[in-house]
């Protein structure tokens, strides 16, 4: 009986769940098999996506692309995380705030603020000038690099939170034994360290590679044409081709990714967990 | 293994000199307690004995060599932490090779030490455990086990046993004391418990404010405490202070504030110094007042209130203002005694203890 009753009490969210997440997907994945010329139902879309190199092509630039915020962030906040979590802990709360600074901005600004940044005559490209560096500015608005530039940007704060709250449960008198035990320092961290944060470092590759996979504001606006991504060919058939079913299947081959890159990452979560 | 020398040590935080200029030696495979209130700077030793921390001033000997500049991981220490600090990801095998692998013992070595460490501390069965689906207790022979398999030649103990319930811990206080004796390793024991200090050691170092008070045999320090603050804190104590007025024939007179008592002991002041002498509680003799004389050399008081603690009954009486605590084992007293009741003190003249003023 009680227990009836409390699911009861989940009903309106399932409903609402229901109604907005689920059944607009359904619907989607119903269009997806919908040809846009002929209106038939048929593999048309999925086939039209796999016979275009182009499209396969694109999705390997938003892989690449993925693959690097993810390794660009893990890079930063690695070090950044563990200075927080077990060098300077004092200044752990300010260095946070820091971090989380792009998290409260707004998208199109932080975007456009690479924009004017990074652009020829924007300011990175006088600073190298004028020391000589590069002769005919950077070139770097308008290629993946920018686009790179400015996903890791926006995602890697999520890899410091991971990865710092992973460090800062450690309790030091672990890493203490570890060196009373004849552990140099740096035995410690790979031993120790390292792998007790992986769980850390693997929510964080998850919270970071997936959204970057979808994305298409910064390829958009800072990309060019090199640095397009699955996302703005999604974008491009509702908004510019109206090619909605088509731009469906895409949505749900991305989906798919996005599922199969959860499930592996999962697994390798569990494998580090304690 | 390993005789260790203090010299001077000292360590300041900002303006807080927490380790004041402490001088200690420890025999090779001596078990010393440092016993002393929180706060009093007892990890903080431990933490340069183990190189955690550099001393601002003096310096660590093992073996008449100072080791100031030796790291950590090569001063060849073991320790044991009031968290236990397993390794979370390793077996308990696992943890138990790693000190082993550190030191470079042959990887054909590894298996059958780790497993005679384990069958020492009777965790033998557990190998192949995570940390986390073990005991408290467990966790701890486990932790005990991987100090002492590298063979330290100092052992450094810090509150190991105060996360475990009392009974759990008095049954690791002689596994302890058993398995560092067998394994002769030198052993410093930081605990605010002065029970187990008792219990575990040959010699008790007693810490305040960042100075040692005392060092001594556990029967030292407690029959003849140097000063107030030891007296007061290991076990309990009667205080009588005052002015000396004269001594002799096992009867020494103090002037106190506003009376002059008479207390059966001897005493090496003379005359006119102030004097502190401390009586332990359990050897205050109890006995009804009859009559309305009071022998010379005890006190006289009404019961002021009686505290039972199942071992032991404690009647705190009220001899003209002062308060004398007593103390009697539940079987060895012929009645209870009675709130309010007359009675007599007295205690034998060795149980006089004079402290430093
Ligand atoms: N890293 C530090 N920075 C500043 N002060 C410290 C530091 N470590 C310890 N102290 C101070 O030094 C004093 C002694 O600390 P310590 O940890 O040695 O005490 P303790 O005797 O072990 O106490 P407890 O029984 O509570 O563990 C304390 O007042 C403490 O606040
Ligand atoms: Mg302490």
């Amino acid at each position: 009986m009680i227990k009836d009753r409390r699911t009861i009490m989940t009903w309106p969210a399932m409903l609402t769940l229901l109604l907005f997440a689920l059944f607009p997907l359904v619907i989607m994945f119903y269009t997806s098999f919908i040809s846009d010329a002929t209106g038939e139902f048929s593999m048309a879309n999925y086939a039209k996506f796999f016979s275009n190199l182009t499209y396969i092509k694109v999705t390997g630039t938003s892989i690449l692309i993925s693959l690097c915020v993810t390794l660009v962030s893990l890079v930063i906040a690695y070090p950044l995380a563990y200075i927080m979590a077990k060098k300077l802990k004092g200044l752990k709360n300010i260095i946070l705030v820091l971090v989380i600074i792009p998290f409260f901005t707004n998208q199109l600004v932080r975007v456009y603020s690479w924009l004017i940044f990074l652009q020829d005559g924007g300011i990175l490209n006088r600073l190298f000038m004028t020391f000589g560096l590069a002769e005919n500015g950077l070139g770097i608005l308008y290629t993946k690099a920018a686009v790179i530039i400015g996903l890791t940007h926006a995602f890697f704060p999520y890899m410091v939170v991971t990865i710092f709250m992973a460090l800062e449960r450690l309790d030091d008198a672990m890493l203490e034994a570890s060196r009373s035990l004849g552990a140099s320092k740096t035995t410690t961290f790979m031993k120790v360290i390292f792998p007790l944060s992986m769980p850390g470092v693997i929510s964080g590759v998850t919270i970071v590679f997936i959204p970057c996979l979808g994305s298409f504001v910064e390829p958009r606006i800072l990309g060019g044409t090199g640095g397009l991504t699955i996302g703005n060919i999604i974008e491009d058939q509702f908004f510019e081709i109206y090619g909605w079913n088509f731009g469906a299947a895409i949505a749900f081959l991305l989906l798919a990714m996005v599922l199969i890159c959860m499930g592996g990452l999962n697994s390798a979560g569990k494998r580090w967990q304690v | 293994m390993a005789r260790v020398n203090l010299k001077n040590i000292t360590k300041v935080y900002g303006s807080n000199t927490v380790v004041d200029h402490i001088n200690l030696d420890v025999e090779d495979g001596s078990l010393v307690s440092i016993l002393g209130p929180s706060g009093c700077g007892k990890t903080t030793t431990l933490r340069m004995i183990a190189g955690f921390e550099i001393p601002d001033d003096g310096e660590v000997l093992f073996d008449d060599q100072p080791v100031g500049r030796v790291p950590v991981n090569k001063r060849n220490i073991g320790m044991v932490f009031q968290s236990y600090a397993l390794f979370p990801h390793m077996t308990v095998a696992q943890n138990v090779a790693y000190g082993l692998e550190q030191h470079g013992v042959p990887k054909s070595e590894i298996p059958g030490r780790v497993m005679d460490a384990l069958e020492r501390v009777h965790m033998a069965e557990y190998a192949q455990r995570k940390p986390k689906q073990l005991s408290g207790g467990q966790q701890q022979r486990v932790a005990l086990a991987r100090a002492l398999v590298i063979r330290p030649s100092v052992m450094l103990l810090d509150e190991c046993l105060s996360a475990l319930d009392k009974k759990l811990r008095v049954e690791m206080q002689s596994e302890l004391r058993r398995l560092l004796e067998e394994s002769k390793v030198t052993t410093f024991f930081v605990t605010h418990d002065q029970e187990e200090a008792m219990t575990l050691s040959d010699r008790i170092v007693v810490m305040h404010d960042g100075i040692i008070e005392q060092t001594g045999t556990p029967r030292e320090v407690y029959e003849s405490p140097r000063n107030r603050f030891v007296a007061d804190f290991l076990g309990k104590a009667d205080f009588f202070e005052g002015k000396l007025v004269s001594a002799g024939n096992g009867i020494v007179t103090i002037a106190t504030e506003n009376s002059e008592l008479t207390l059966t002991g001897s005493t090496t002041a003379a005359p006119g110094e102030d004097v502190l002498f401390a009586v332990r509680p359990e050897h205050v003799i109890m006995n009804p007042a009859v009559g309305a004389e009071t022998p010379v050399g005890a006190l006289r008081g009404k019961i002021n209130h009686i505290i039972y603690s199942g071992n032991v009954i404690s009647s705190i009486v009220d001899c003209g203002g002062m308060m004398v605590r007593t103390e009697a084992t539940g079987g060895s007293l012929s009645r209870e005694p009675q709130r309010g009741e007359e009675v007599i003190l007295s205690w034998e003249p060795d149980y006089l203890i004079q402290l430093e003023k």
